[in-house]
């Protein structure tokens, strides 16, 4: 027996500072922090060799003060706190003191700093292995700190060794978690870079300082991987537990509430990842691992994509009273306080998420390959404006304003008019089918859904009623040349101010631009003279030109007069408007579009007639629509393209489909009629026809059905099995038994302590199906779902886990008791499938994970193409 | 703000609670210790909310009456004495750093240890307090197993 001594000090240095830097992330990570808590807004991460000869971080932070050089290195010297209370409300990364005394330690070591007042004069640091100041000497450097850690581990021989050899991937490690530090930090510009060989300097990654966490996940991991995430918006609200009440005792009732900001996959087959690699967790913007979160995000996520896990960017915002950074030395494990009630209330709401935001059936676009003779038809734009608009996507007219500007202008330029119109309706025609296009409900709740689709309609008519008005123009260009003057000038007028009361800065772009497409437009002769060089190609009638002439006089006065107006109201000192006409020219400046195509247009004035009348119903309808959408403006600009260009189907939308009928035996047809707000379209224009898999989705609705209701029966043994169970594993099945006997399982407790703690249950009876047969490792299974399950939703609805076996056993029942494909189904079956779906949890995949339905086509596009 | 040094009251709080994360490690050091002390009979109670009380009781060689001040002082242990000792400890201890007990007492605001030697006729059942420092100490008879009793109160 040894006697108890104290371990000499240098040695207790060396022990403590390898728990602190234990390989190579903690050093970089030890450094971003420290340069993150001092302000920088550039950081420049260099490594030499992966790592292994250095690692440098540099950094435009606010530099050391020379007062504090000797205490810099020192353990336990720090400027981040003062007491142990101060750490419930701890706002900076570190705060131990311990980081650049355990890398003295453990490397040479040393830091080149200057304060804004000292640069370009910098001071260079170098330090002992114990911490203590060896030496300062002045060089050249910029404001801002730069630490150097060279050849790691040199002291601590085995550790070094195994860093040497897993070098690649401890590197690999280090960069994932620089990731995650670029991806959280606004506003700060991370530089990677590494020299692998004496002369290769490799830039890994940069980010640009951008304001938002979505651009630095766009630089980090490539603009690609926006596409398939949705923004994570979610407030979790719960009653805090006794620990967390006393943390929070003087603090105000708002520590009860987290949010949670970020982004994360859409939940839809195809659009997470194959491995969960890229999920991040932070909590006020710390980094960590959270496995039990990470654990409920999988989960949830995979209730909705079975084979993929999605990419989680989550940024947890919460009271600094409500969790604990001091338990690892890495500060990467985090004692939430209420871990238990917050993970249950983030699985709600992340359902609540995923519901909304689910569904995304790829939209087919059948129409390309006849394009080319696509006739003019009005149904067709509207069908595609509309589209878009009512997936919620406010900005839907604007995606298509270069091209409607770009084609209009190149048009009238190059060809005669109807080459123009044709050019125009193609062009609008096809682009869209270029695109990837969906199907999804809007991510939002559906109320703020419904708000945002009465925005967004009447901006996608706006667009609409340019079109059709260029058309009449056309029509009339030919014929009646003053009226088509007067009714276009007067239609502007129109449009403007029942565009007023929008207030909105988007429609304002738009209809400064239709002013501007109209300016062009009206001026056609005007512009043949103007240039000659175009004359060769424009085939407009020459025998016109004498009142034209006349014409272009009045016209221009008053086109000035619109554009004057327009510009006036675009002009409302707002960014983002300028950012979108910014986008809108730049969208137009690259692409061409002239389709030499011929073709007659019918027209007659009693058509235009009726259009105009249409179109002034709908631009009033705008005009009170726009009022009450005004609040949502600010949030419907943050949609993403993607979602502009999607199609939403919910699970309301089941209820009101029309069944159309069967085909081939095996798929129902049915549509969806348009919900948006211009009912003065022609109705059918807009309707979706979905095909769905009769056994697919009636196999769903029973799965469904059978894991929620059934009791599975059971048979009597006839001697109870007497069970081997851990303690916790006890307290499980006494605690679940109702659970399982919903399994079949019926469990015998010995209550009257004879039995030692782990032999009091008894398994009496087993569950009983035809051809399966279940044993004890079933029930092992069980109870480890069950233990997985967390406590308190035990008591909520009536979710049972079920083994394997048991799922299995439904998934087959299920098929089986379905309609079969080749089967005939009346009319009053179909509607039957059809609305089940509508009531079941996840109607979009049947258990095995294909998909129950497809969107076939718009009948829009149908009526066009026959 | 300028780098000064955290008062060691500070420095003590913020290392225990790292060593002493939660009830579980509590229990995890003791039991290592007492494997240390190569102990053949290990017993350990736990109160039922996991944090009032505990106490992990074993038969191994106990803490001779030297020793009895510097339990619980951080750093201070039986297992090494510098860190190339780390290098041969191989398996031979479970323990090494001295900061188990330390952080325990700090964490817990005193733990109480009852132990006796094959030497000694009469165990002592001895009180430290939160810094590790010896608070009282009395003779206590009839023990077979040396006891660490950790009264564990959950600081954050």
């Amino acid at each position: 027996m040894a006697t108890i001594k104290a371990i000499e000090a240098r040695s207790v240095h060396q022990i403590q500072s390898g728990q602190v830097i234990v390989d190579l992330c903690s050093v970089a990570k030890e450094l971003v922090e420290n340069s993150l808590d001092a302000g920088a807004t550039s950081i420049e991460v260099r490594f030499k060799n992966n790592g292994l000869d250095l690692i440098e971080v540099q950094d435009n932070g606010s530099g050391i003060s020379p007062e504090n050089y000797e205490n810099v290195a020192l353990k336990h010297y720090t400027s981040k706190l003062s007491s142990y209370e101060d750490l419930s409300r701890l706002q900076t990364f570190g705060f131990r003191g311990e980081a650049l005394s355990s890398l003295c330690a453990l490397s040479e070591f040393h830091v080149v700093t200057a304060q804004a007042n000292q640069a370009p004069k910098a001071n260079r640091l170098d330090f002992e292995h114990s911490g203590k100041l060896k030496k300062t000497q002045i060089v050249a450097g910029q404001k801002g700190t730069t630490v150097s850690v060279e050849g790691l581990f040199k002291r601590l021989p085995v550790r070094r060794r195994e860093l040497e050899k897993n070098i690649k991937r401890e590197y690999g490690k280090v960069l994932n978690l620089l990731h995650a530090y670029a991806c959280v930090s606004k506003g700060v510009r991370f530089n990677v870079k590494n020299t692998v060989a004496k002369t290769r300097n490799v830039v890994v990654f940069s980010t640009n300082g951008n304001q938002t966490t979505k651009e630095n996940i766009a630089n980090v991991y490539g603009a690609k991987t926006l596409l398939a995430l949705i923004p994570l918006d979610l407030t979790l609200e719960f009653e805090p537990s006794a620990a967390g009440k006393r943390a929070a005792v003087d603090e105000e009732r708002e520590s009860n509430k987290i949010f949670v900001r970020g982004h994360i996959s859409r939940p839809v087959s195809g659009e997470g990842r194959q491995t969960p690699d890229r999920q991040m967790f932070f909590v006020n913007s710390r980094p960590c691992g959270l496995p039990q979160i990470a654990k409920a995000f999988n989960e949830v996520y995979k209730s909705f994509n079975v084979s993929q896990s999605p990419f989680v960017f989550a940024d947890f915002h919460m009271d600094t009273n409500a969790y604990d950074v001091n338990v690892s030395p890495d500060k990467r494990t985090i004692l939430l306080h209420d871990a238990g009630a917050l993970i249950e209330s983030l699985k709600t709401s992340l359902t609540q998420l995923f519901e909304s935001s689910d569904q995304t059936v790829p939209q087919s676009q059948v129409n390309n390959a006849r394009q080319s003779t696509t006739k003019l038809q009005s149904g067709k734009l509207q069908d595609i404006l509309t589209l878009k608009s009512s997936s919620g996507g406010a900005e839907a007219a604007e995606d298509e304003g270069p091209e409607v500007d770009e084609s209009q202008v190149n048009g009238r330029n190059r060809l005669n008019p109807q080459h123009r119109m044709r050019s125009f309706l193609s062009d609008l025609g096809s682009s869209p089918g270029a695109r990837k296009r969906r199907i999804h409900t809007p991510s939002r709740p559906s109320i703020f859904g419904k708000h945002m689709r009465g925005f967004a309609a009447p901006g996608a008519q706006v667009e609409h009623s340019a079109s059709s008005e260029a058309e009449e123009e056309e029509d009339e260009c030919e014929e009646e040349v003053e009226e088509e003057e007067a009714e276009d000038v007067e239609d502007e007028e129109e449009e403007i101010e029942d565009e007023e009361p929008g207030g909105g800065s988007r429609s304002h772009v738009l209809s400064d631009q239709d002013s501007v497409q109209s300016h062009d437009e009206a001026l056609p002769e005007a512009e043949v003279k103007d240039e000659p060089a175009m004359s060769q190609q424009d085939t407009a009638p020459v025998e016109k030109t004498l009142s034209d002439e006349e014409k272009k006089k009045h016209e221009e006065a008053e086109v000035q007069r619109l554009i004057r107006q327009a510009e006036e109201k675009a002009a409302l000192p707002q960014e983002s408007n300028i950012n979108r006409a910014n986008k809108l020219n730049k969208g137009a400046a690259h692409r061409d579009s002239t389709v030499n195509l011929v073709s007659t247009i019918d027209g007659s004035l009693s058509r235009i007639q009726l259009q105009m009348d249409k179109l002034q119903e709908r631009l009033r309808l705008h005009g009170s629509n726009a009022v009450h959408s005004q609040d949502n403006e600010a949030e419907n600009s943050l949609e993403t393209a993607e979602e502009r260009l999607s199609l939403t189907v919910s699970k309301d939308d089941f209820g009101k489909m029309r069944i159309a009928g069967q085909f081939n035996l095996g798929f129902i047809l049915a549509t969806r009629s348009s919900t948006g707000v211009s009912d003065s379209a022609p109705p059918s224009s807009k309707d979706e026809l979905f095909i769905i898999d009769q056994h697919a989705s009636d196999e769903k609705f029973n799965f469904e059905r059978l894991q929620a209701e059934t009791v599975v029966q059971n048979q009597r043994l006839v001697q109870p099995k007497q069970l081997d169970l851990t303690a916790v594993e006890e307290e499980i099945v006494i605690e679940n038994q109702s659970a399982l006997e919903k399994n079949g399982f019926v469990v015998e407790v010995d209550d009257s302590g004879n039995e030692p703690i782990g032999r009091r249950c008894k398994l009496v009876s087993l569950p009983l199906s035809k051809e399966v047969v279940f044993g004890v490792r079933d029930l092992e299974e069980l109870i480890v779902l069950l233990s997985e399950m967390p406590a308190s939703s035990t008591a909520g609805p009536m979710y049972v886990p079920r083994p394997s076996k048991v799922r299995k056993m439904f998934a087959m029942r299920a098929c089986r008791s379905s309609i079969m494909i080749g089967k005939n189904l009346s009319q009053k079956q179909m509607t039957r499938v059809v609305r089940n779906m509508g009531t079941i949890d996840k109607p979009w995949n049947c258990p095995h994970g294909r998909p129950t339905m497809r969107h076939l086509m718009s009948l829009g596009q149908w009526n066009e193409n026959v | 703000m300028p780098i000064t040094a955290l008062p060691p009251t500070t420095v003590r709080a913020i290392g225990s609670t790292s060593v002493i994360a939660d009830p579980c490690s509590v229990v995890k050091e003791l039991l290592d210790n007492a494997l240390d002390a190569s102990a053949t009979s290990i017993g350990i109670e736990i109160s039922s909310n996991a944090v009032d009380v505990i106490q992990v009781k074993d038969n191994g060689h106990g803490i001779s009456s030297d020793d009895h001040a510097l339990v619980c002082k951080r750093t201070f242990t039986s297992k090494i004495q510098t860190v190339e000792d780390l290098r041969t400890l191989g398996g031979k201890s479970l323990g090494f750093r001295g900061e188990a007990l330390a952080s325990a007492a700090e964490v817990s605001g005193g733990v109480t240890i009852t132990t006796r030697v094959e030497a000694e006729m009469v165990g002592t059942s001895i009180k430290y307090g939160r810094n590790g420092e010896l608070i009282s100490y009395r003779w206590q008879t009839h023990i077979q197993l040396s006891r660490h009793r950790a009264r564990h109160f959950q600081v954050i």
